[in-house]
């Protein structure tokens, strides 16, 4: 069986094609763990699920044809093992919390006649631009986690993934009525913590 | 004819998933066409989107990732965690 690559770090581990498993967690642990916790946003499962991609992948290491890199074989094993984890942990969503969540946030953006509160200002920056800026991905990442955990979920899932709103409601045990409050809230939420904390501070900077 | 910010927000949102359809866009149009912040609103919130999709594809990638994610690494600890548990299977 052919040998890993002894260098260490996303470069080797993107080509690699070689199933042998003496040096995945070198080469694969950083990418998958930066492909979980986008998704789970809580660090330890990200850490279990990597885990169990690892154990799992080992345990089917033979019938790895290397028709694709070892990477994009091991995140292909992550994706299920994520939508395992929404399924065996499903959040329960409750009518009541919906309508609280959405009169909170009603009350909040805007006045009684249903208009803005405060205006609306245009972002600077393409996605393109943003996703390589570091301080930009921190911000994002922590809007993202101050999201209830079924919203997040529904969010990651949809826009993410881009898994349609029928198999969403599947893989998170949820109506679609309630699907279509949560991905609206965890949307308004989002902008509103990433307005608050990135582009209105940028504007700030000029 | 007339719908308020609030709701036209709630329609942008079915807008970007497809879900608005018949007199319910034609309303969401009307308004958009006389408020500014609800287009601009709609404008972010497919931004959002994009921006969502693009993290998703460059971490869902085999290629390197871009910079503003390259700090984002398992933990030293869980590694040799999970080297120990994959030595012992």
């Amino acid at each position: 069986m052919p040998q890993v690559s002894s260098k260490v770090g996303d470069d080797a581990g993107a080509r690699d094609r070689s199933p042998d498993p003496s040096g995945w967690v070198d080469l694969h642990g950083d990418a998958l763990y930066r492909f979980a916790i986008l998704r789970v946003g809580d660090p330890h499962a990200a850490e279990d699920l990597v885990q169990e991609t690892f154990l799992s992948a080992l345990r089917a290491a033979d019938r790895f044809e290397g028709k694709s890199s070892v990477r994009t074989w091991l995140i292909a094993i992550l994706k299920y093992k994520i939508v395992d984890h929404f399924r065996t942990t499903a959040v329960e969503v409750r009518a009541s919390d919906l309508a609280v969540w959405e009169e909170e946030d009603d009350e909040e953006f805007f006045d009684k006649r249903g208009h803005w509160k405060r205006a609306v200002r245009e972002w600077r920056g393409s996605p393109d631009e943003l996703v390589e800026n570091k301080d930009f991905w921190r911000v994002f990442q922590s809007c993202l986690t101050k999201l209830p955990e079924a919203h997040r979920r529904a969010f990651a899932l949809r826009e993410i993934d881009g898994r349609d709103s029928e198999e969403i409601c599947e893989i998170l045990s949820i109506t679609p009525a309630n699907y279509w409050v949560m991905i609206h809230r965890a949307r308004s939420r989002l902008r509103k913590c990433l307005d608050a904390n990135w582009f209105r501070r940028d504007l700030e900077r000029g | 004819m007339m719908i308020n910010c609030k709701e036209s927000a709630v329609r942008s949102s079915q807008l970007r998933d497809r879900q608005l359809k018949g007199i319910r866009k034609v309303e969401l149009w009307y308004h958009l066409l006389i408020c500014q912040f609800c287009r601009i609103y709609g404008k972010q919130i497919g931004m959002l989107g994009n921006l969502s999709r693009k993290l998703g594809e460059v971490t869902g990638s085999s290629t390197t990732p871009v910079e503003g994610l390259k700090d984002i690494k398992l933990p030293e600890d869980a590694k040799a965690r999970i080297k120990n548990r994959l030595s012992t299977n």
